[in-house]
């Protein structure tokens, strides 16, 4: 059965788009990473014009994110006074990001900023995540317990100027590090339809040295703000967001992701974060083999926005 | 003086009595069709269909013996301002370098036919009457705007080839049959991906390699229901759109929060 999609304009099938939300969703409750890096080239595989992709899937991340943080607002988990200054940076970064997405449009060159820019974190991500897995399975096998981490040092965050006291998170730091980071989120979620908590929840935990307990749901928080602002300036922008690909993809994705958290429960998990590694460094290496080698058409053709 | 005069209204009467013939031989040749439908509706479960042309041929003489006319129909979708890009190799990677911009390009172009195209006209006749894709190639270069490429040959070239990979061009031999002895059907396929907007379906009636008569008929393809609505929103008030499309994802993600907690 195949689904019309009105602003991508092509129809696919509606149990392949159901299918690649359920098993990222699966993947994203099973780890709790989120879905956009795996769900995003997905989509370009399959045919979605990249800039339609990333906006989509921009939506869609304010579902999943949604129903994230209200979970983490029930356990008290959000330090609404850092998400803030999170989000302030954001939107610095997603106006910034949506811009260089309509200008890299009008040159012709926002697949290749795209693909690119996966390359680079798949790339960075997988092996992050493979080195991970690969030393806790050595230290499983080995039987000596994982090293405790050093805390409360004081690093160079702390010479910054304009300090805040963040009561939730325990934390008296300048404002500065957290809006570079949500900068950085906000260009993120802009050009790759990233929620960014990959790049979130580090920076958080090792720059700021915020608690753990709260850094999953006040990044969730921040995550919402900033997809809805990106889904908004995309639509006003360059027209891209497709709300039926989008509702299909949080259909499939809610599903998948009840079903792997309860798989994760259950499951025994370092060697299955080993699998996901191999599969993330299977996308980046599928989009670096496509701008490689060389191309059967070297054209292209497209409607010709903004041309003169 | 007489005498000139006598010449000129000599040429006047045969050219005269040339466009008469030209009428009657016109007359004489009839082309009626008609499509299976002339609105194709874009809905939710849109995924392409296939469009039924039938018309009746008569002329004089039809019931003598003598070969059946050729019948050639062309299916034209709307015109519309394309960018051609092309990569080059740039530090390793491909990247889309040149580029060239086409005011007019057609985007669906079917040629149906009952036997190949140069078989049944000369290339002459086929691009006086602009049929086929090397005359379409040909328009695509006449552009006002000028080209920004060296080459403007091979980016038309590659709009053609690219569209035809797409399936929204193609040429069907065979593609027109004559399932009774006045009667012709064709049926050309429309794309999943296929433009909006208005379709012209030129038939025409070759006869010795000439033409003896056409017939134009036309086509609209349109989003319907929740798909027009849903575009139209998109392209004329997108900022509404991005809002709704936001509170949407908002209450999925509620609804979600609320089935998981009743669990």
């Amino acid at each position: 059965m195949q689904i019309y999609l009105p602003i991508a304009e092509q129809s696919l099938n509606i149990f392949l788009v159901l299918g690649m939300g359920g098993v990222v969703g699966f993947l994203s409750g099973m780890f709790g990473v989120g879905g956009g890096f795996l769900m995003t080239p997905l989509l370009i595989f399959s045919g979605i014009p990249p800039v339609v992709a990333i906006a989509t899937e921009a939506n869609q991340i304010v579902a999943s994110s949604v129903s994230g943080s209200i979970a983490q607002w029930r356990r008290k988990n959000v330090d609404v006074r850092m998400g803030l200054v999170l989000l302030a940076g954001g939107v610095v970064g997603s106006v910034a990001g949506v811009q260089i997405v309509s200008y890299l449009r009008k040159l012709g060159q926002v697949d290749l900023a795209i693909s690119l820019s996966y390359v680079c974190f798949l790339g960075a991500i997988g092996a992050l995540m493979l080195i991970e897995s690969i030393r806790t399975y050595q230290r499983a096998r080995s039987g000596n317990p994982v090293p405790a981490r050093r805390s409360g040092q004081h690093n160079w965050i702390h010479k910054l100027p304009l300090k805040m006291r963040f009561k939730r998170s325990k934390l008296y730091i300048s404002a500065i590090p957290p809006v570079l980071v949500g900068v950085v989120v906000g260009l993120l979620a802009a050009i790759m339809g990233v929620g960014g908590g990959f790049i979130m929840v580090p920076a958080m935990i090792y720059l700021l040295r915020m608690p753990t307990s709260v850094v999953i749901g006040t990044s969730l928080f921040q995550i919402v703000f900033v997809t809805a602002l990106v889904t908004v300036l995309h639509s006003t922008q360059n027209q891209t967001v497709d709300v039926v690909l989008a509702l299909m993809l949080m259909i499939g994705g809610v599903i998948g992701a009840q079903i792997g958290a309860l798989a994760g429960q259950k499951l025994k998990g370092e060697e299955l974060r080993g699998l996901l590694a191999l599969m993330v460094l299977a996308m980046c290496a599928k989009i670096a083999y496509g701008l490689i080698v060389e191309p059967s058409e070297l054209f292209s053709i497209s409607s010709a926005i903004g041309a003169h | 003086m007489s005498r000139a005069f006598h010449s000129y209204a000599a040429v006047i009467a045969v050219n005269l009595l040339c466009a008469l013939w030209l009428i009657g031989s016109a007359h004489a040749q009839s082309v009626e069709a008609d499509l299976g439908t002339h609105n194709v509706d874009v809905k939710v479960d849109f995924a392409g269909t296939n469009v039924l042309l039938f018309g009746s041929l008569f002329y004089e003489g039809f019931e003598q013996k003598g070969p059946r006319p050729d019948v050639i129909i062309a299916v034209r979708g709307p015109e519309r301002k394309m960018r051609v890009r092309r990569k080059t190799r740039v530090a390793g990677i491909w990247v889309n370098s040149e580029s060239s911009t086409f005011d007019a390009v057609p985007g669906y172009y079917a040629l149906l036919s009952n036997r190949p195209v140069a078989d049944i006209t000369s290339s002459y006749e086929l691009h006086d009457q602009s049929i086929g894709f090397s005359d379409l190639q040909a328009n695509l270069l006449m552009s006002p705007a000028g080209f920004s490429s060296a080459s403007p040959r091979e980016y038309a070239a590659a709009i053609v080839r690219i569209l035809k990979q797409d399936d929204l061009y193609k040429e069907q031999i065979g593609g027109v049959k004559f399932p009774g002895k006045h009667l012709f059907r064709a049926e050309f396929a429309l794309p999943a991906n296929v433009p909006l907007g208005k379709y012209i379906a030129d038939i025409f009636i070759f006869r010795d390699g000439k033409l003896a008569d056409d017939y134009t008929t036309e086509l609209n393809i349109e989003k319907r229901g929740i798909e027009r609505f849903i575009y139209t929103l998109a392209h004329e008030w997108p900022f509404v759109y991005g809002i709704l499309s936001v509170i949407l994802a908002i209450f999925a993600g509620l609804g979600a929060a609320a089935i998981f907690r009743k669990k």
